[in-house]
């Protein structure tokens, strides 16, 4: 047997699914890992901030731990770029195998002509040791290119088999807890590629960027919702503490703080997701939107304002989120009062779609910003619903009309004036409405097909007649407990 | 100025069970990926299955590795929540009783 027949004989034998059966024990961790990195993360971020411990020895930990998250972030990135060649390790590896196993077979099958003599260009090469097994008698050309992509699929394998490896980090030894040069922020790609942007750091850099670029970061959809509220935070503190700072935002940041100090005086969670004060908009959360295991939004109507109106909303989004706990109290809840876009401030306005438009794009973001940022970490994205009120629902309408899926699995539109197509152009798999019989804006049909009709397709919440245009919130009223079911998964659809 | 010197053990103790855990899980996962390496070897045989083996060794070793420093910070966690309650209870019991 020639040198090159025991090749290709090697390679027909290989174990093709042993192969992939080994190298999914290596996919799964590198698919677990990203939720490993969060949840370390999470203790050296804990122990950095200094809450639990404090002085010279805490400072000593904080390096030891910044170095871990450095080496994890490191191993992530590593891992990832070597299960890309290894996935095509294994796409050559079954090329070579077929292509082989075909090769023996067409040279070694009794009773073929006597192939063509190719003319052997180099002595040396693979190709003249193929050339020369299939010299032999029952060769054919067939044969030879089998035998040919054979060979080349296997010298692949093995290529792809050392860049697998090369991908790799060494072992993890002391060493700095960052780069030398500090993180660019991702210069665009949208929420997804920032969640990867965000996620592929170790704390130290996180921090480090959350420090240098508070305003950036704080309204940088795909950036998780923890990083968010602290950069928000930050900006708080500088618009009221800042002499120099426009009276007009000061007062507005100020009622941002009692929101968030009203929430956390109850023990509970406040996360602040957005803060743009010059744009007038305003996002705040009531429970912890990267680990809930439902969200939901409230998207608020017109003349709405942050100063004016931050703090009624963030109570619906309150009372929201304690009907949706009360309807599966084994679920985390979160929801946020999302005053994220500029509501029209006058009926002229609120007439047209211009504010919806403009609403649209950023209420998409977030919605994939959020998706994004959990997905990154290695964890599923919530349960999510998006509860719009009043011209609300045609800032969810123009959003549904955006490019890509609206990342949402439930809408609830309430008092709506009107949907431009019907529900199942909403892009969401649920889709619910409350129009109460004494709302003037739910008959109005401005903005299309009334919601409660029954061509637009959607279900009907239920709602009593004092309800009117204002009270679908009402703890007393019936529609607030089942939008909490509705959150939760829990109402029929 | 001398610096603040604040610490929570039972916080301290709880992120040092958390550490515990993450390197449990990881070292298993390591375990995993280095005990595949035989079975990859003899998948391809030859040069490839080594390096393919080689490959899987080498991810279970920087797995292991990772393991173990996170299992080193939850031992330094709970050392150090340990030791300031030792501390306090020295301190306490030179002052007696109450």
């Amino acid at each position: 047997m020639t040198e090159a027949e025991a090749r290709l004989r090697a390679v027909a034998g290989w174990d093709v699914p042993a192969l992939r059966g080994g190298l999914a024990i290596l996919g799964g961790l590198d698919d677990s890992f990203p939720s490993w990195r969060a949840r370390l993360d999470t203790v050296v971020r804990t122990v950095v901030d200094g809450g639990s411990w404090s002085g010279p020895a805490a400072a000593q930990a904080r390096e030891l731990l910044l170095r871990l998250s450095t080496t994890a972030a490191a191993l992530d990135a590593g891992l990832a770029g070597s299960r890309v060649e290894f996935t095509r390790l294994t796409q050559e590896a079954v090329v070579a195998t077929d292509r082989a196993a075909t090769a023996l077979a067409l040279a070694l099958a009794p009773g073929l002509p006597v192939p063509p003599g190719p003319a052997l260009d180099d002595a040396d090469t693979l190709g003249a040791a193929v050339d020369r097994l299939v010299l032999g008698p029952g060769a054919t050309p067939a044969a030879v290119a089998a035998a040919r992509e054979a060979l080349a699929a296997a010298e692949a394998v093995g290529s792809a088999g050392g860049r697998a490896t090369d991908a790799l980090p060494a072992v993890p030894s002391p060493g700095p807890t960052g780069r030398d040069a500090a993180p660019e922020l991702p210069g665009g790609g949208g929420p997804v590629a920032v969640a990867r942007w965000w996620a592929a750091m170790p704390v130290a850099e996180q921090l480090f960027v959350l420090s240098t670029s508070p305003a950036e970061l704080g309204a940088l959809d795909g950036v998780p919702a923890w990083a968010r509220d602290r950069a928000n935070r930050a900006l708080l503190r500088r618009a009221i503490e800042d002499p120099r700072a426009d009276d007009g935002l000061r007062a507005v940041a100020r009622v941002v703080a009692e929101v968030l100090a009203d929430e956390e005086s109850r023990g509970r969670t406040a996360q602040l997701h957005l803060l743009d004060l010059a744009g007038n908009r305003v996002a705040v959360a009531f429970g912890g939107l990267d680990a809930a295991d439902v969200v939901a939004l409230v998207v608020p109507g017109m003349t709405i304002t942050p100063a004016d109106d931050l703090a009624g909303v963030a109570g619906d989004a309150r009372d929201l989120a304690d009907a949706a706990r009360r309807a599966d109290p084994a679920l985390a809840v979160a929801t946020v009062a999302w005053l994220g876009y500029r509501a029209p401030q006058s009926l002229y306005s609120a007439t047209n779609r211009r504010a919806a438009t403009t609403g649209a794009a950023a209420l998409d973001a977030t919605l994939t910003g959020l998706a994004a940022a959990r997905t990154a970490a290695g964890a599923p994205p919530a349960r999510t619903t998006v509860v719009g009120h009043s011209y609300g629902t045609v800032v969810i309408d123009e959003a549904a009309d955006r490019p890509g899926r609206l990342a949402a699995d439930a809408l609830v539109l309430l008092g709506s004036p009107g949907m431009e197509d019907d529900a199942a152009a909403l892009e969401a798999a649920e889709v619910y409405d409350a129009a109460s019989p004494a709302d003037p804006i739910s008959w109005s049909g401005w903005f299309g097909t009334e919601t409660w009709a029954g061509r637009f397709g959607s279900t009907g919440l239920p709602v009593d007649a004092g309800t009117g245009h204002s009270g679908y919130f009402d703890p007393d009223r019936p529609t607030l407990g089942a939008m909490g079911e509705v959150v939760v998964g829990l109402h029929p659809g | 100025m001398a610096p603040r010197i604040t610490v929570r053990p039972d916080e301290l103790a709880a992120l040092a069970a958390e550490l515990d855990g993450l390197a449990d899980a990881l070292a298993a996962d390591g375990d995993r990926c280095r005990a595949a390496a035989g079975a990859l070897v003899d998948a391809l045989g030859g040069r490839e299955g080594a390096v393919v083996g080689g490959l899987a060794d080498r991810w279970g070793t920087l797995a292991a590795a990772l393991a173990d420093g996170t299992g080193l910070a939850a031992g330094t966690l709970r050392a150090v929540a340990a030791a300031y309650r030792d501390v306090d209870a020295a301190l306490a019991g030179r002052m007696g009783a109450p």
